[in-house]
């Protein structure tokens, strides 16, 4: 007797169920509003630098592309502002898995940005291969992220760290006709790249490795290695790894009156190393892909020039850096990718990316592409850092190639003794 | 007893929910970021790593600071056994966590010692595999790279993996909290003298606490390592991994089953929120809201309130 009232009950719920899933709408594709991009930044951690450097590159895209009018989508028939969907990463690895997720998924982005860093690249990548979305590199530099068969990743800039050293070494043998180099480097994926390729290009060339040694990320005394270094009395003394490390290191040079005749340091570049050191910091040599007065002709994009000051007006307190220029230059391919492509469909995407490489001239250079989607275009250039006469403080000279060069370098280096006369 | 008989049953309902939360809502996508796969793993993660930790340091007093170790090992393990031997990933997963336990065994003559000398080695003996990780050949662990799972990327299997994981650690803890090892551990804890003389043999008491502790984590790194698809030497032996294990464990209250998964619960959910809401800051607030709790609940959320109510703590 008891059951019926239940019986009854439960047909009743199930069938009040039943009428309010027939009233609920059947929710309808809304129209496309905007072009979603994803992209996950570091706003904490050892990546946060270059990662708001970079941010600040695509921000400045984005502003141009939506007063332009958006990016015309010829399977839309109409033109589409650019929406950028960022989220905190905290140079986390499994966070940066959770925000590529959140991007596809929860805010249905149409591409992504990868971050800085080629352990957050590797990390995100997965993701964005499972769904099917292009990811946009233009830090993760390390080669392993282009040997795992990725068809969606596509490097808009940043050309891998097994190409990166190569001019810096060819300077040192061509023109300086060095034999002997030491190289000291942090166990960082991109910086052990960037050594294992030059140590490459070196002993290809000829050359004597004297000096060949990792220390690991977070070390602060250079001084062993730094003697060790001067002890082979090289040529050359190559260091790759943080500016902050670099830094360091300079200051025990000093501190030990160690000389070289030549040294590449690779952040010599940033402003940082020049307000780090001063006049200590006069003389080394760096590599970059940007240089203030690069002068690459264009046919998409800003140039250099317009590029600084786009970026002075809208980031009046902030430098542009190679990081800046690298992010910029990565979403200005993305912009021609979807052009091309007429569609935001991924497939179509790294169609299109395959198609214009060798045809776009970016401030960097120009884009070429394999079809792993590594870069092979946007050389890095040896530069050295000498003082300006014309305002007190230091400027910097490309050294190579011959035809962008704008200086020859000053070899050997001022000791440590001649710079203090 | 009917008070506790009442507590007993709000905690089965509690966890029969919880545990429907983290088996149905994977499958289910739903746009709530708090049921989200990948929020939810990084929840049974940590879960899994305060129960670890609540073996070795609220069962026998010993605090691990290098207890990332084991994660580290198992991570690499699985994920070397599985690329360049082709091991099927779960059975490298399995044999990663037999690494952890190998290592915990390399590890325990430091069990001699107390206190911050043992804290103070173990943070060393982690540390030194931290160097050494990126020192080994590439062709055996990936070097600096690291290694790459993309191969076999599959977060739905490796999650529920993760969960039983997960559960399995939970019912060890509840095993041994009623077991007489469990009795004998909480006997060295509180005085390691004493026990020896009541005739409790505390070396090997002492030791399957120590290798019990490091399966787990070992475990939870390789599946961690399957999850994410990719490991690398910076993040295997990152040491926020021991710190938040120890503090979320702490922050419920240790010695006891619930403690750990309940600090882990609030305070992952709380460090989120802090994240999601204040990018720039949550650091900086999330020690804050650490200092406080450390200062206004020492014994963790559930040790104050079995302090309080005696007759639960059995049932906690």
């Amino acid at each position: 007797m008891k059951r019926k009232p239940l019986i009854m009950a439960m047909v009743m719920l199930g069938g009040l169920f039943l009428l309010g899933g027939m009233l609920v709408p059947i929710p309808t594709e809304a129209a496309k509003e905007s072009i979603k991009i994803g992209m996950s930044i570091s706003t904490s951690g050892p990546f946060a630098f270059a990662s708001m450097q970079g941010f600040r590159g695509v921000q400045l895209w984005v502003a141009e592309v939506n007063k332009r009018g958006g990016i015309p989508v010829r399977e839309l028939g109409r033109g589409l502002p650019v929406e950028l969907v960022y989220h905190d990463d905290r140079s986390d690895k499994e966070v940066t898995v959770r925000m590529y997720e959140k991007l596809i998924v929860e805010d249905k982005v149409d591409a992504t940005i990868a971050n800085f860093s080629s352990t957050l690249g590797l990390a995100a990548a997965p993701i964005t291969e499972k769904y099917g979305k292009v990811m946009m590199i233009w830090a993760s530099a390390a080669s392993p992220i282009y040997e795992q068969g990725f068809k969606y990743v596509i490097s808009g800039s940043q050309i891998s760290t097994r190409d990166v050293p190569r001019p810096m070494v060819a300077h040192a043998h061509e023109v300086l006709k060095m034999k002997t180099v030491a190289m000291i480097y942090v166990d960082q994926p991109a910086f052990v790249d960037f050594a294992i390729n030059a140590k490459d290009e070196a002993e290809k060339r000829g050359m004597k490795v004297v000096q060949y040694e990792m220390f690991p990320m977070g070390a602060k005394d250079f001084s062993v290695m730094l003697q060790k270094a001067r002890a082979t009395k090289p040529d050359a003394f190559m260091m790759f790894a943080y500016v902050d490390d670099q830094i360091t290191a300079v200051k025990q040079m000093r501190e030990l009156d160690i000389n070289f005749p030549y040294a590449n340091l690779v952040y010599v570049t940033l402003e940082d190393w020049w307000k780090a050191l001063g006049k200590d910091g006069l003389y080394f040599s760096g590599i970059s892909n940007w240089h203030p007065d690069l002068n690459y002709q264009v046919n998409v994009g800003f140039t250099n020039q317009e590029m600084i000051a786009k970026h002075h007006q809208m980031f009046p307190n902030e430098h542009v850096t190679f990081e800046t220029a690298l992010a910029y230059v990565n979403v200005v391919v993305l912009e021609e990718m979807i052009k091309r492509a007429g569609s935001l469909d991924s497939a179509k995407l790294k169609q299109a990316a395959l198609e214009l490489s060798g045809k776009l001239d970016t401030l960097l250079g120009r884009y070429e592409l394999d079809e792993t989607g590594r870069q092979l275009g946007m050389p890095f250039m040896p530069m050295q850092r000498v003082p300006d006469p014309a305002t007190g403080t230091s400027k910097l000279t490309i050294l190579y190639p011959e035809a962008v060069a704008t200086g020859k370098a000053v070899y050997p280096m001022p000791t440590w003794a001649e710079k203090r006369k | 007893m009917p008070k506790n008989r009442a507590l007993v049953v709000m905690l089965a309902l509690a966890g029969a929910l919880f545990l429907g939360v983290l088996v149905v809502s994977p499958l289910i996508h739903l746009n709530i970021f708090f049921l989200q796969r990948s929020f939810l793993f990084g929840l049974i993660f940590w879960i899994t790593m305060a129960v670890g930790v609540n073996i070795i340091y609220g069962y026998t007093g010993y605090l691990p600071f290098g207890y990332v170790a084991f994660f580290g090992v198992g991570a690499y393990v699985s994920a070397a056994l599985w690329s360049r031997l082709g091991i099927p990933i779960v059975l490298a997963i399995l044999l990663g966590g037999l690494g952890g336990v190998l290592l915990a065994l390399i590890f325990a003559p430091t069990l001699r010692l107390r206190g911050i000398y043992f804290s103070t080695v173990n943070f060393a003996c982690a540390m030194t595999l931290k160097v050494l990780a990126p020192n080994i050949p590439p062709k055996v662990a990936g070097g600096v790279f690291g290694i790459s799972l993309s191969g076999i990327y599959n977060p739905l299997v490796s999650y529920y993996l993760a969960l039983l994981l997960m559960l399995g650690a939970i019912l060890t803890v509840w095993q041994l909290s009623r077991s007489k090892l469990g009795v004998a551990l909480k006997c060295i804890r509180d005085d390691p003298e004493a026990a020896e003389v009541m005739g409790i043999n505390v070396a090997k008491y002492r030791l399957q606490a120590w290798l019990l502790a490091a399966l787990f984590p070992s475990l939870a790194g390789g599946l961690n390592a399957w999850y994410t698809a990719v490991i690398d030497p910076p993040t295997a032996f990152n040491l926020l991994i021991t710190v938040k294990a120890i503090i979320y464990a702490m922050f419920g209250g240790l010695g006891m089953v619930f403690g750990p998964i309940v600090g882990a619960t609030v305070l992952y959910v709380i460090d989120e929120v802090i994240w999601i809401r204040f990018p720039f800051w949550n650091l900086f607030i999330l020690g804050l809201v650490l200092v406080l709790l450390v200062l206004f609940l020492p014994k963790g959320l559930l040790g104050t309130l079995a302090a309080r109510y005696p007759q639960w703590r059995v049932s906690l």
